[in-house]
């Protein structure tokens, strides 16, 4: 089941596809309308994937942009909000790379820099959800695209592997991956808090 | 630690197991696997948890202001898409603009300029042979000037 607005009828569908036909013809408030009933979910995508809320606005943002630019030559191939998903995901695993990438240098350029103060112990209480969002925070941009796409949008197997243009069995065996590093992840914080 | 046979073939169909998606007897078999193994039992439990939690997680919410961003952006796009086009047009009337002013120039009667025509020549040429060549008279020079041999017939 997919929590992503996918349109439950078929006359959702075809309303869905006037309204983007209108969108392609020029039609400024058609664009608004695809707009303000998806920004909010391409938002929640960007901001699990990339990981705060500046860049997700941003991310957002140019998503859109980049639908608005593309969508004369959008053919219906597949549906509107899977396209749209499409480029949001792979925006924000790209812009997650990349930052990855910057954190990585900087985590090198720190380690040979003298630590000002010591890192701040984990909570010993802290809860379960707020242990495993530091845990998703600590996948690969990878691992983390199917674990959102999965379970916080609850896309299927088929739509995840649309989206990221991966087979089906590649997406199941990341998200094994992934809840197999969660656990791992989720275990080192419990010992630590134990410490 | 390697998982044995038995737990790896457990773990490759874990998701479908845990989404009911098996085949009645294999997902017996895995429940069996799931009974005996402790491991797997563990993990199983584990990724139950997780995805509980995962689709409990609250939905971020997105900024108040998120609809003006994005049509100011949207609308500084259609802007920057046009301005080219705009410059595209100007350009191509400039160049029309000097094309016909070029060609009423040239077309306009000059007061004593002799009439431009275009003769071809042969000419003889001192120990050389006889070269064929245009000959046009010009605004600057109305005796002409040979432009460019069209035909030599030069000595060797």
């Amino acid at each position: 089941m997919s929590q992503f607005p996918e349109p439950r009828e078929a006359s959702d569908a075809a309303a869905e596809e006037a309204l983007v036909r209108r969108a392609q013809a020029g039609d400024r408030e058609a664009f608004r309308s695809l707009y303000e009933k998806y920004q909010d979910r391409v938002f929640a995508t960007a901001y699990r994937i990339a990981g705060d809320r500046e860049t997700a606005a941003d991310l957002t943002q140019e998503v859109f942009v980049k639908i608005f630019e593309e969508l004369p030559g959008f053919r219906f191939g597949s549906r509107f909000s899977t396209w749209l998903y499409r480029v949001a995901a792979n925006h924000a695993i790209n812009k997650a790379s990349e930052t990855a990438r910057h954190a990585r240098l900087n985590e090198r350029i720190a380690r040979e820099r003298p630590a000002a103060t010591p890192a701040e112990p984990p909570s010993r209480d802290r809860f379960a959800g707020e242990r495993l969002q530091a845990a998703l925070a600590a996948l690969s941009v990878k691992l983390r695209a199917v674990t959102v796409l999965r379970y916080l949008e609850g896309l299927s197997y088929d739509e995840i592997a649309g989206t990221l243009e991966l087979s089906v069995g590649t997406v199941k065996s990341r998200l094994f991956l992934a809840h197999a590093t969660l656990r791992e992840l989720m275990d080192d914080e419990v010992k630590e808090g134990d410490r | 630690m390697t998982a044995s046979a038995p737990c790896a073939i457990f773990r490759e169909s874990l998701l479908d197991y845990l989404d009911e998606a098996l085949h009645p007897a294999v997902r017996e078999a895995a429940r069996a696997h799931e009974r005996s193994c402790a491991d797997c039992a563990g993990l199983v439990r584990s990724v139950r948890e997780q995805r509980a939690l995962l689709s409990s997680l609250p939905r971020p919410a997105a900024p108040w202001d998120l609809g003006a961003r994005i049509e100011r952006a949207v609308a500084n796009s259609r802007r920057a898409s046009a301005r080219p086009r705009r410059w595209m047009a100007w350009t191509a009337a400039a160049a029309a603009a000097a094309v016909a002013a070029i060609g009423l120039v040239a077309a306009a009667p000059r007061l004593g300029a002799p009439a431009r025509s275009l003769t071809v020549v042969e000419v003889e040429l001192p120990d050389r042979g006889t070269l064929l060549g245009r000959f046009a008279p010009s605004y600057e020079n109305p005796t002409g000037s040979l432009l460019d041999p069209l035909v030599s017939n030069e000595n060797p």
